[in-house]
């Protein structure tokens, strides 16, 4: 609009208001053989020093988030290093729902198999189903179970911010490069391609917003320790416990006052948890693997409507309903007090370490049920029992290993009050020994033992003198393997000489 | 599909080589080819409105042939009302309907009477105002008896969509751009190297300052009523560093990419921010746009030759059609029409000043913070909000200069380089011809700067997750 200085004049004499010569017409220019080779051969250059530059820059780490906690990478470090050494027999994949509300540990004992959680948090079914592909090239599991919390209506190339960063670090955790390279058109949008491959081009802010970040990165860089967070010498199966204390009476009376937050009527599943959902049932089909489909629950309280919820996602899982154990339906729920339950009014409720043992059991005791045979029994297996013995769980489940001194069977298959025993067993620690009965459920068959006492006598050595005792166990409710109810209590560390059978006479 | 974007890297990648390798063999093959990438470049966006751009190519085409060849002055008349109905009526339906209707309902609520008028859910084609007002100036010319029309179809359409200025611009015009499309192209190293190393300097200033400035502005607006002072100052004056490094950008790169490809695309910019009056600055700024209105609207409305009040007439009817090009609302017209008064009144105030160097300074520091002032209501939402900003500009509260989108040591950092485009671009303005100089320079030095170009972009460039949003301004005009 250069109006006002335009000149009277017919519109064909009108000249061009900007002559000022562009680059390309000023520079003198001598003819080139080959332009296009030589241009490309100089582009190519280009390209090599900077994409050079950047490849150095992500391996060297200046451009690193922060990894103190990153459990996702520890994951991986841990599930590559057992490769070869401690065969995976149940493979469990999810999100934070499921490293949050299984504990491997007791898993493993109680199914005397080896299980490993493979879950990063924020992720969906369609990292699930990338994560448990490139697992699968390491291990070869019997039995995989699926976490349903992932089976969302997110769609993976419309993930916002947060969730992106949630993807980002489960692919940055991952090492097979071939199976990331495979699954990064799928897990991100094309703006995001480089962003998931490179620190540096990712994180380049941090020069303006996270100096501190940088100069930690360079600390490490230049004392050489590396950022991979090392895997510790014992096992690690993949565990995050994040919450140890359940729900206060102050949020009980939320739910009273304002009721559930979670509507299981708004409850929708998109099209990629449909086509992944089936793509990991496909390929455990492949694999010869057994899928198993694990709900882990949110407080009773904390959810309305589930039968919905329940109605859509059996939509995803379709004909593999009868391999899915439920902890959400009127069976289970009631067996989750509030304890088992993150302290939050939040949507996405997690489990305490308690409520995680709780389904922890009842999952070993679905996959018992669901694929007998399918898992090698490795409880009798001496570098097995080395490698879980001192774990979580072990006591409750299996025999003590040869050459454990402080945990033993003071009696086995007696029957005390009328009831058979499978066997009593003492753990001793520093400060306080555990008794514990083991009673097959059968025994108890009617009975609900939830609040209810076994007592128990036992003889004890009282300076040269045999005594008799008796001691109420409390039934354990949040150890429950699949064939036996445990029954346990502290006891002052006093030598226990043995336990009243019924059928022999004292 | 947008510039700065992977998928315009891959796509131009494969182009560029498909173009060199195998398509430009022959004149009927480069222009299928182009014709083909630029449907793919525009349907990337949304397929659908590609029929748009084809029923525009067709009809213009059809009536170009029919109004050069035509002799009889009504019937000449009566094609040249079909295609400027054809394509001012694609544009009026989709950009501007529902404020034509909104503005209808608005008036006669006003005096009381409710009309039942239906608005519709229109979605505004991307670039549909750029090449219209292509298409437009085609016809016209012809019209004119300026241009003969284009030898075939193909041409034609590859000269209406070619991609790297479909979306927007510089609105060519058919003679300087059409005949191109006629020409067997060859490589010539310089034009790559000058086309590429043109791209990247658009892409810096995209990048690196723009989307910066971007997230200032774009906190600021947010909120008008949360900014006060200073702070309302600046973000007045980065936003109008960014529409300029913004759209300069995205011409650079059009033109830069055109230019690999063997073709030349007009300038857009030639430093507006150094202009010290206002009608100087609108032959710098948007040049395609603002010669366009020039030769198709002001002359024939007779220019400045009828007098003064006709003059006044002619550039106030101009530059609100200008402000209404830009967008449909009332905020658009209200700027342009500010900026016609700037030439008609402020010119007049500051004509003694333009006498002496620093009067000169000082009067081109005036039009850069006027025209700041003016563009307050092009980025407001709504006219309230830009009233209340402009009303709570100040010089006070500088206490909050870093709470808007940057901190502190960014902040720094983009006066710094708002500093170091103005001495560049007066190291230009003074004549010398620094692309010329640069590219004598030693092999060392120059691939410093092309290295300093491409890691200023990685490392220093406002781009990733949640940083903004990082389309080109011009893409919703």
């Amino acid at each position: 609009m250069s109006a006002k200085n335009t000149k009277p004049a017919k519109p064909s004499n009108v000249k061009p208001v900007v002559t000022e010569p562009q680059p390309a017409e000023t520079i003198s220019t001598k003819p080139v053989k080959s332009p296009i080779l030589k241009f490309t051969l100089k582009m190519a250059f280009l390209t090599a020093i900077v994409f050079g530059v950047i490849y150095y820059s992500d391996e060297k780490g200046y451009f690193n988030p922060d990894e103190t906690n990153n459990h996702v990478a520890k994951k991986w470090d841990a599930l590559y290093e057992m490769q070869g050494k401690t065969p995976v027999d149940v493979l469990l994949v999810g999100n934070s729902h499921l490293y949050t509300g299984i504990n491997p540990e007791n898993l493993s004992n109680a199914l005397g198999a080896t299980s490993f959680i493979m879950a990063a948090p924020g992720t969906n079914i369609t990292d699930t189903y990338f994560s448990l592909k490139e697992a699968l090239t390491i291990c070869k599991p019997g039995v995989v179970v699926v976490e349903t919390y992932g089976i969302d209506d997110a769609e993976q190339h419309e993930l916002k911010e947060g969730e992106l960063s949630d993807q980002f670090k489960s692919f940055s955790a991952r090492k097979n490069f071939g199976e990331k390279l495979a699954s990064t058109t799928q897990l991100f949008s094309t703006d995001n391609y480089l962003y998931a491959w490179s620190n540096t081009l990712r994180n380049h802010d941090y020069i303006f917003t996270n100096r501190p970040q940088l100069e930690a990165n360079q600390r490490i860089i230049e004392r050489e320790e590396g950022f991979h967070r090392e895997v510790k010498k014992d096992l690690y199966l993949g565990r995050y416990i994040r919450f140890r204390t359940g729900l206060t009476d102050s949020l009980l009376g939320l739910y009273s006052k304002k009721g559930a937050p979670v509507n299981g009527k708004k409850y929708r599943y998109g099209k990629d948890a449909k086509y992944y959902t089936d793509k990991i049932v496909e390929l455990c089909k492949q694999e010869n693997i057994d899928v198993i489909f694990l709900t882990l629950p949110m407080y009773s309280k904390h959810v309305k409507n589930f039968s919905a919820w329940e109605k859509r996602l059996s939509e995803v899982i379709g004909a593999h309903k009868d391999r899915w154990l439920n902890l959400q339906t009127n069976e289970h729920i009631g067996d989750f007090a509030p304890e088992s339950f993150e302290n939050t009014y939040e949507n996405n409720q997690h489990m305490t370490y308690n409520g995680s043992l709780v389904a922890t059991y009842k999952l070993a005791e679905f996959i018992k049920k669901k694929s007998p045979g399918k898992l090698k029994d490795r409880s009798k297996d001496p570098e097995w029992i080395a490698l879980f013995s001192p774990i979580d769980g072990y006591f409750y489940n299996q025999r003590p290993a040869k050459g454990d001194t402080l945990r033993s069977i003071l009696a086995e298959d007696i029957i005390v009050r009328g009831i058979k025993v499978k066997d009593v067993r003492l753990e001793e620690t520093k400060d306080a020994n555990l008794i514990m009965a083991r009673v097959p459920k059968d025994q108890l068959k009617g009975i609900d033992p939830e609040g209810k006492t076994f007592k128990i006598s036992f003889r004890y050595d009282n300076n040269g003198t045999e005594n008799v005792a008796f001691i109420d166990l409390l039934f354990d409710k949040y150890h429950i393997p699949p064939d036996y109810y445990i029954f346990t209590q502290g006891i002052k560390p006093v030598k226990i000489t043995g336990i009243v059978d019924e059928r022999k006479p004292d | 599909m947008i510039f700065n974007s992977i998928d315009f890297a891959i796509f131009f990648v494969l182009v560029f080589f498909s173009y060199w390798l195998v398509f430009r063999r022959t004149i009927l093959m480069q222009n299928i080819f182009i014709v083909a990438v630029s449907y793919l470049f525009y349907g990337w966006w949304d397929w659908r409105f590609l029929s748009l751009i084809l029923i525009s190519s067709l009809v213009d085409y059809t009536v170009g042939k029919h109004l050069f060849t035509q002799t009889n002055e009504k019937k000449r008349k009566r094609l040249l009302l079909v295609t400027v109905g054809a394509n001012l009526g694609l544009l009026g339906f989709f950009k501007y309907y529902n404020f034509f209707a909104d503005s209808f309902i608005n008036a006669f609520a006003y005096f009381g009477v409710d009309l039942d008028v239906h608005t519709l859910n229109i979605i505004l084609p991307v670039g549909i105002s750029f090449y219209t007002f292509q298409t437009l100036s085609y016809t016209l010319d012809i019209y004119y008896r300026r241009m003969e029309p284009a030898r075939d179809l193909l041409g034609f359409m590859a000269f209406v969509s070619f991609f790297p200025q479909l979306v927007a611009g510089p609105i060519e015009r058919a003679k300087h751009l059409l005949p191109q499309f006629y020409e067997k192209k060859s490589p010539d190293y310089a034009m790559l190297k000058s086309g590429l190393l043109l791209m990247a300097w658009g892409f810096f200033k995209k990048i690196v300052i723009a989307d910066r400035l971007a997230r200032y502005v774009d906190a600021s607006y947010q909120d008008v009523n949360a900014v006060h002072g200073a702070p309302a100052l600046v973000a007045a004056i980065f936003f109008a560093f960014q529409l300029y490094l913004d759209f300069s950008a995205y011409s650079d790169i059009a033109i830069g990419s055109a230019r690999t490809l063997g073709f030349d695309l007009s300038p857009n910019f030639k430093r507006p921010y150094l202009s010290s009056t206002f009608g100087a600055f609108w032959q710098r700024w948007h040049i395609s746009l603002s010669s366009w209105f020039r030769d198709y609207l002001y002359i024939p409305l007779g220019g400045n030759r009828k007098g003064t009040a006709k003059m006044i007439r002619n550039i106030m009817i101009v530059f609100l059609l200008s402000g209404l090009w830009h967008g449909a609302s009332w905020n658009f017209v209200i700027w342009g029409g500010i900026n016609g008064l700037f030439i008609i009144v402020l010119d007049k105030l500051t004509k003694p000043l333009n006498k002496t160097i620093l009067g000169r300074i000082a009067s081109t520091v005036f039009v850069v913070l006027m025209w700041s002032l003016s563009l307050v209501f092009f980025r407001a939402q709504t006219l309230p909000d830009a009233l209340h900003m402009i009303g709570n500009i100040g010089t006070g509260n500088t206490a909050e200069l870093y709470n808007f989108g940057i901190a502190q040591p960014e902040f720094k950092f983009t006066i710094f380089l708002l500093i170091a485009l103005v001495l560049f671009e007066i190291l230009q303005e003074t004549g010398k011809l620094v692309y010329d100089r640069f590219a004598q320079t030693n092999f060392i030095f120059r691939w410093a700067v092309y290295l300093s170009l491409a890691f200023g972009i990685i490392l220093l460039g406002s781009y990733g997750i949640g940083v903004n949003d990082s389309n080109f301004i011009y893409f919703q005009f």
